[in-house]
């Protein structure tokens, strides 16, 4: 049996621990930024980068390929810190990143929610919240059925959805997600009309259209290969710009004569006020990174992506008319209403 | 024949110095990860990840899976100890194992976790080793009325975990269905009760409240009980961390129950180790002779929960080996070592890569008993940690949730959200409410919530989609049945009892 202690050392010990681990906390803001002009071999502190997904997703992913692939090709002998900072639909991580302004040791990944996000879902950091560095890659969206499907080509599914509305179930990862986007470009082309059924994660929505307990879903194609491979799952069309050198059988939707197009973006972004000339040195970095071997099949053709750089300036410049290209399908779409 | 030929080269790739030593660092690693509150599998998996690039895959796996699995060991430790789960698996466990170690029998409740993790663990890998391609089957059955219809089953628990008062019960429970709707709703996209908070949007942590409703409540709880927290320390001899005889033919019941439905639940994407833990919880309490005695240090209460967390998260393993679908949290982040190591997982996984599939596999049986070796020594030593006085333990408890809950995504509001949830279940605590019955609104809440928009969205508003599938129509009727059985079984009482017996009448009377 415990004898009675007095109150005060169990509170004074608690407030000790709880003091203790207040003062790790309030530690990180207070990382002071170097003075100007840093390049020439400039990282002398390990890089924080960050990641605002949750580890083993896409983004963890290609956060993870750039660190291993600047090691293993001898390109940087920085030490970088992966950090997930996952939650809110990327908003934990982006206003982390945000509130770093003038740190040139901190690097963000950037996807086209970064860009969709604050439209559809207001979040408070927008593209312009951040230093572009550069955009890597252009990630496709596959229209994929199950391979026992009625559905033979794009047309037969379209046809159905224009015949009844409704009746033809589309699985996706939540309105204003990514595939609803291009789901909204696609009806909007067609007149179809289909009913979405929003899912947690891809892989739920891998899993009922499997069991075919929905008709058709889109899909990065990284994240379907093995089904492809296996021929579980059958894609009818590809929404990018030209059809993927892996399937080279699936057409895109534009040769269909649907005026669909839907790429998503994997970049690089730094915290608000990153010194050009810092910006400019990893943009550089990246640059001769993704000219190598290394990260042209083992991560590009594995993932079956595109190799889509762009610097620091046309990066920008795209954000800025992806952002006004969203605005306007969402507002066509009425997924702002409610607001 | 051929079943037996690839365990067998399983077994020689597992079996390799390398590989047996890399399954002992992931087992240990996982036991520690799990004792820590808030880092969990998905943490800890994640943070050694990147150690894994320049290693074989194999070996990886093998590593990164002995984590996984050697965290639901380690969960139970904190949840019996001091009663904070320190997965969300293990929730469950603390409604009678906190309440065994307050009772001395620390050394006891986890012994018998142990030995029903290893039993249930290992019949789930047999599964796996057996049933994997019918039970993919199967799980590709269970579409969204599938889901919601087992969802409905799961909340059946809250007859086991409501407490005292069915009321109070209810009361918690809905509580955390109220406090799930926080966050985005995702059939429409939008934000819902954030108040134009972005941390909101990802809605509260379900292990940051769990953390602040144990243990930040029970803590206080102690605090404030002026003779301190009565735990009767625990004997720290070897023999009583192992069940007596009759401690044995109580739980062996459990044991099997939960292995079965832990195996195929854990199959389930989506619905993990959480529900089975519950789910096994619902159904002893149920099945046994004396229920009263659950939430008051039922040894059954703990074999349970253990026993099915750990046969789910041997069977999780399905979905992402033979559909290349993660069934968790973690296993998405394996699924994301996998493609780090240039390896694709479905279909085609065991045809193409046999050695990595059937070494991870066969790696699970020599897992499981390196665990189990492991657990049984290292309890009495976990359990002497009660022998602490208690004024210091309470100080570890506080920083291990302060840590815990921040380390979980390195978010200082989830300390704030986790005092304040803390306060919260001082209050429960105070006033009697089921802090359990909070944990599982929260769990099942969005579950059900999601799969039944999704279904009624599928069948365009016509609720007969529940009951035209033939699996969503048996799981509606028995979740249905057992939601009335008590009562039905009051109803029969009544009419058994009215002719002559004044207590029966006077026991209906007490419930309502």
């Amino acid at each position: 049996m415990m004898t009675t202690p007095s109150k005060f050392r169990i509170w004074a010990m608690s407030l000790v621990a709880l003091l203790t681990v207040g003062m790790a906390f309030t530690s990180w803001s207070g990382q002071a930024s170097g003075a100007s002009q840093l390049p020439e071999n400039y990282p002398d502190q390990p890089i924080e980068f960050v990641v605002q997904y949750a580890p083993g997703g896409g983004s963890d992913n290609f956060a993870r390929m750039i660190t291993s692939v600047l090691a293993q090709e001898g390109l940087s002998d920085a030490t970088f810190n992966v950090v997930n900072r996952e939650g809110g639909s990327g908003s934990i991580g982006q206003a982390y990143v945000a509130g770093k302004a003038g740190d040139n040791y901190t690097l963000m990944t950037m996807t086209s929610a970064l860009v969709t996000g604050p439209i559809v879902l207001d979040l408070e950091h927008n593209y312009e919240d951040f230093t572009p560095i550069a955009r890597l890659a252009a990630d496709q969206l596959l229209i994929v059925v199950p391979a026992d499907s009625e559905f033979q080509t794009i047309e037969d599914l379209i046809e159905a959805a224009q015949a009844e509305p409704d009746v033809v179930s589309w699985g996706g990862t939540g309105l204003g997600g990514e595939d609803s986007l291009l789901l909204g470009q696609l009806e909007q082309a067609s007149g179809a009309n289909l009913n979405y059924i929003s899912f947690e994660s891809g892989g739920e929505v891998q899993v009922a259209l499997l069991g075919g307990h929905v008709d058709v879903a889109s899909s990065n194609p990284n994240e379907i290969i093995g089904q492809l491979e296996a021929g579980e799952l059958r894609p009818l069309a590809v929404a990018g710009d030209a059809r993927l050198t892996a399937l080279p059988d699936v057409p895109t939707l534009q040769e269909k004569e649907f005026d669909v197009l839907y790429q998503q973006a994997r970049g690089v972004v730094g915290p608000p006020g990153m010194d050009p000339e810092v910006a400019q040195y990893w943009a550089d970095l990246l640059k001769e990174m993704t000219e190598t071997e290394r990260w042209q099949t083992e991560y590009l053709e594995k993932n079956m992506l595109l190799d889509a750089y762009l610097g620091p300036e046309e990066f920008a410049e795209w954000m800025a008319e992806e952002t006004e290209a969203t605005e306007a399908l969402v507002e066509e779409m009425g997924l702002n209403e409610t607001s | 024949m051929d079943l037996l030929q690839n365990l067998a080269n399983g077994f020689s790739v597992a079996l390799t110095p390398t590989n047996i030593f890399f399954a002992f660092v992931g087992v240990l690693a996982g036991q520690i990860i799990g004792v820590l509150p808030g880092i969990g599998s998905v943490v800890g998996i994640s943070l050694l990840l990147p150690l894994t690039f320049g290693m074989d895959p194999t070996s990886a796996i093998i590593m990164l899976a002995g984590i996984y699995y050697g965290s639901q060991y380690g969960g139970t430790i904190t949840s019996v100890l001091i009663n904070m789960p320190g997965e969300a698996a293990t929730v469950a466990t603390t409604l009678d194992g906190y309440q065994m170690a307050r009772q001395g029998r620390a050394a006891k409740a986890l012994g018998i976790a142990t030995i029903g993790s290893f039993i249930a663990g290992t019949f789930g890998v047999v599964v796996v080793t057996l049933l994997s391609p019918t039970l993919a089957e199967f799980a590709l059955r269970f579409g969204p009325p599938e889901y919601f219809a087992l969802i409905l089953l799961g909340f059946t628990a809250i007859g086991a975990v409501a407490g005292s008062s069915l009321v109070k019960g209810l009361t918690s429970v809905t509580v955390g269905l109220l406090i799930s709707t926080i966050g985005l709703d995702i059939m429409s996209g939008r934000p819902r009760f954030t108040f134009g908070e972005d941390w909101l949007l990802s809605g509260f942590s379900f292990i940051v409240v769990a953390i602040g409703v144990f243990g930040i409540g029970e803590a206080l709880d102690g605090m404030m009980t002026p003779a301190g927290h009565p735990i009767i320390r625990t004997s720290l001899s070897w023999r009583e961390s192992l069940p007596s005889a009759a401690e044995w033919i109580r739980s062996r019941g459990a044991i099997v129950r939960g292995g079965l439905v832990g195996t195929l639940v854990g199959v389930l994407p989506g619905a993990g180790s959480t529900l089975a833990s519950f789910m096994a919880y619902s159904v002893e309490r149920n099945a046994s002779k004396h229920p009263e005695e659950f939430g008051k240090g039922a040894i059954e209460g703990v074999a349970a929960p253990e026993s099915a967390n750990n046969a789910a998260s041997a069977s999780a393993m399905i979905p992402l080996l033979t559909l290349g679908v993660p069934g968790s949290g973690t296993t998405a982040v394996l699924l994301g070592g996998f493609l780090l190591w240039g390896l694709r997982p479905g279909p085609l996984l065991f045809t193409q890569h046999p050695e990595f599939a059937w070494g991870l596999i066969a790696s699970m049986y020599i897992g499981n008993v390196m665990l189990v070796v492991l657990n049984i020594f290292a309890n009495p030593i976990f359990a002497a940690m009660l022998w602490i006085p208690y004024a210091i333990q309470v100080a570890f408890v506080v920083l291990f949730a302060v840590v815990g809950a921040y380390s979980l995504s390195n978010n200082p509001f989830d300390v704030v959200v986790m005092i304040a949830f803390g306060v919260l279940g001082f209050a429960m605590k105070r006033l009697d409410y089921s802090a359990a019955g909070l944990i599982l609104g929260l769990v099942l809440g969005p579950l059900a919530e999601k799969s039944l928009r999704q279904s009624l969205t599928l069948s365009r508003g016509d609720w007969s989609i529940f009951f035209e599938r033939p699996v969503s129509a048996v799981l509606m009727v028995l979740a249905i049945a057992v939601l009335l059985w008590p009562l039905v079984r009051k109803a029969l009482i009544r009419r058994a009892g009215l002719p002559g017996a004044g207590d029966d009448v006077q026991y209906t009377g007490g419930e309502e």
